[in-house]
């Protein structure tokens, strides 16, 4: 910095120090040279920074696979608690029309948008009483299981992947989440 | 990989040929193209999007492409030298090809919550459904990030997973093509190029810059797009060699970013105005330029915000009281560009950048003594994220020792460009808390510190266009005043 200073102070001209073509370049290469150095610091500090920062922030974060079903499934807490339920959605029953049931906490922009659902309908499932047989099924086919952010608990039901109308209702405090298959006469 | 393929083509495509009408040669056409076709399909996503068009994932690809086309073989058959080596179109996307199936592998990708709010709106754009997003998610997320990534909808995916890294390789090609072209003629050792690659090397070896090189997120585009507000600002306001350029179609790449810039994030437009600023105050302009891009600017607002207002009220939900600020602020810029083109800016205060710098802190001294909290909080966390916790190890200390050196040392013309967008970053950013009303907070994922990546890029250049400067001197009062005249303060 003296060195800087020291060509701060040289020959002054009215408008500043207008310098000979030697010392110029040569205050160039200072400028370059301070430049070089802050790239020597960054690519010094650089693992560190990855070691520090944890899983979300570091620089480079290589997934298994980049569906974002599976991106998610890998992700944070935080992160699954938000929208593991509608990654889940996404990879098992996407396209399929969802009939809503009351206090489900479903959030409907993520259904439509980040599970890629059909369309969705309100439902009332007070009206469908769920006989033992039913239960029996739906628990048989549970693909997952989880806690979502505004769903609490939830569980999806589903026999395969091609649902074509799925139902929500709570069952004690779960969300369940039931292809219509599995219900006996269906009737939105 | 196809659609992905054929998607980023589409898009380098269109934007190549726009910016090799405005005089860009050789190497930097697919960079730039990038960062103007980007934005073209952006926009026209963003239109159909909000038309309730299913076919707004596919369509303003086919425009993207299209329309520029129409245009170059226009400009062509008039005889200007817009020619393409079709041997270098053939290994552009050769490249472009190899690029999206190596990184559609890699399996690299950065998402925080924000992200996948970001894609539960791509999901909704690309399927015809954006009347089905709330308010709120069209509010904070807004459009540009899920229109980017709307064609992966064709696939039934829900993000393009090798444009957000190609975005950043655009981001430092600009960086080059701006360094490059603003010393060519200016300085010979080191040579522009050596300069470029000092640049880039600087920006590319930035460990937050490499994540949000895979961060699905609006950061890196505002980072690259700022760049290119205040760097071609900076070339046209400087005494560079735009020998083959045409001033006035690279002023035309800016009204076409703008909308795009706008649609980013909630707080983008305010920044693209200050940013504009020094361009648009700039003694000498051509008065349709500021109209225009005043014009762009404004009137992208104070749509988006109209358009928001009709969705608040549609949720029957409380409308933010930003929402009418911001409208009311696009009308006022509108408003601006129709008395600038009829007046011109001879009426505007000498010192018009210092003023509204002068402004913002004025505005922040109030918000302090109304609420000292919010900046105590807020001045500490931003402190604690840039030495500690926030991802950028010492590099912005560095960065911030560099640009103090060199405002201090030297002087170039046309710097003011450069210069303000950097320096009103610290207002404006801490006074953006007071109007989101809540403090910045430590760690990496604050938004803040988010945000402080949208200006590294327009600081690198302000370091390396100091290579520029003929003096090397405290400044002293003539010379201050003589470096504001050049830089456009009327």
């Amino acid at each position: 910095m003296r060195l800087v200073l020291a060509f701060a102070r040289s020959p002054a001209g009215r408008h500043g120090s207008v310098m000979d073509v030697p010392r110029l370049d040569f205050a160039r290469g200072v400028i370059t040279g301070a430049i070089m150095l802050a790239v020597a610091v960054n690519l010094a500090q650089f693992r560190v920074i990855e070691r520090e920062i944890g899983l979300t922030y570091a620089a480079l974060n290589r997934y298994e696979s980049a569906y974002v079903a599976d991106v998610v499934a890998a992700h944070t807490p935080t992160v699954r608690q938000r929208f593991g339920l509608y990654a889940e959605l996404r990879r098992w029953a996407r396209g399929a029309e969802v009939f809503v049931g009351p206090h489900s906490g479903l959030q409907r922009d993520q259904l439509a948008g980040l599970s890629g659902m059909g369309e969705l309908h309100d439902w009332d499932g007070s009206a469908h009483e769920l006989s033992e047989e039913e239960a029996t099924r739906i628990a048989a086919n549970v693909v997952t299981e989880g806690e979502d952010r505004w769903a609490g608990p939830f569980a999806l039901a589903v026999p395969d992947r091609s649902v074509e109308r799925l139902v929500s209702f709570r069952l004690d405090d779960t969300l369940v989440l039931v292809d219509g298959r599995l219900l006996d006469g269906f009737e939105p | 990989v196809i659609v992905e393929s054929l998607a980023v083509l589409a898009i380098v495509a269109g934007g190549g040929l726009l910016v090799r009408t405005a005089g860009v040669r050789g190497w930097a056409v697919p960079l730039l193209g990038l960062a103007v076709g980007l934005a073209v399909q952006v926009v026209l996503t963003a239109a159909l999007g909000m038309a309730g068009i299913e076919a707004a994932a596919w369509l303003p690809l086919v425009a993207t492409a299209l329309f520029p086309a129409v245009w170059w073989l226009r400009c062509r058959r008039a005889g200007e030298d817009v020619g393409l080596a079709p041997a270098a179109v053939v290994a552009v996307a050769a490249g472009l090809v190899g690029a999206v199936a190596v990184l559609r592998a890699a399996h690299l990708v950065n998402a925080t919550p924000d992200s996948f709010r970001y894609l539960t709106t791509t999901g909704l754009l690309g399927t015809g459904r954006l009347d089905e997003a709330s308010a709120f998610l069209l509010e904070s997320r807004l459009l540009t990030v899920p229109a980017m990534h709307a064609p992966a909808t064709l696939t039934d995916e829900l993000y393009l997973r090798a444009l957000t890294p190609i975005v950043a390789v655009a981001c430092l090609g600009v960086l080059a093509w701006l360094v490059q072209t603003g010393l060519r003629g200016r300085i010979t050792v080191p040579s522009p190029r050596l300069a470029a690659v000092a640049a880039v090397a600087l920006l590319a070896s930035n460990n937050r810059f490499v994540f949000h090189a895979f961060y699905l997120n609006g950061h890196l585009l505002l980072a690259m797009w700022f760049l290119l507000l205040a760097g071609i600002a900076w070339l046209l306001l400087s005494d560079a060699d735009l020998v083959g350029l045409m001033p006035g179609r690279l002023v035309a790449g800016l009204v076409i970013i703008m909308p795009a810039v706008v649609l980013t994030r909630p707080d983008a437009g305010l920044m693209a105005l200050l940013v504009s600023l020094p361009l648009v105050v700039a003694a000498g302009v051509t008065p349709s330029w500021r109209f225009a891009i005043l014009l762009s600017l404004g009137g992208s607002i104070a749509m988006w915000q109209g358009y928001l207002a009709v969705a608040y009220l549609g949720d029957e939900r409380d409308m933010p009281t930003s929402v009418p600020g911001l409208l009311a602020l696009g009308l006022v810029i509108v408003g601006s560009a129709v008395v600038v083109r009829q007046s011109g800016t001879g009426w505007l205060p000498r010192r018009s950048l210092g003023l509204v710098e002068g402004s913002l802190w004025a505005a922040l001294g109030v918000a302090v003594a109304l609420d000292p909290r919010l900046l105590l909080r807020s001045a500490r966390a931003t402190l604690v994220n840039v030495f500690w916790d926030g991802g950028w190890g010492s590099s912005l200390l560095v960065l911030a020792t560099l640009v103090v050196g060199v405002l201090l040392l030297t002087s170039t013309p046309g710097r003011a460009a450069l210069r303000f967008p950097v320096t009103t970053l610290v207002p404006l950013s801490i006074l953006l808390a007071y109007l989101r009303e809540s403090a910045y907070r430590e760690g990496p994922g604050d938004s803040l510190n988010r945000m402080l990546l949208q200006f590294v890029p327009i600081a690198i250049l302000l370091v390396v266009s100091a290579l520029a400067t003929d003096r090397w001197r405290w400044p002293g009062r003539h010379e201050r005043r003589h470096a504001d005249a050049v830089a456009g303060d009327p």
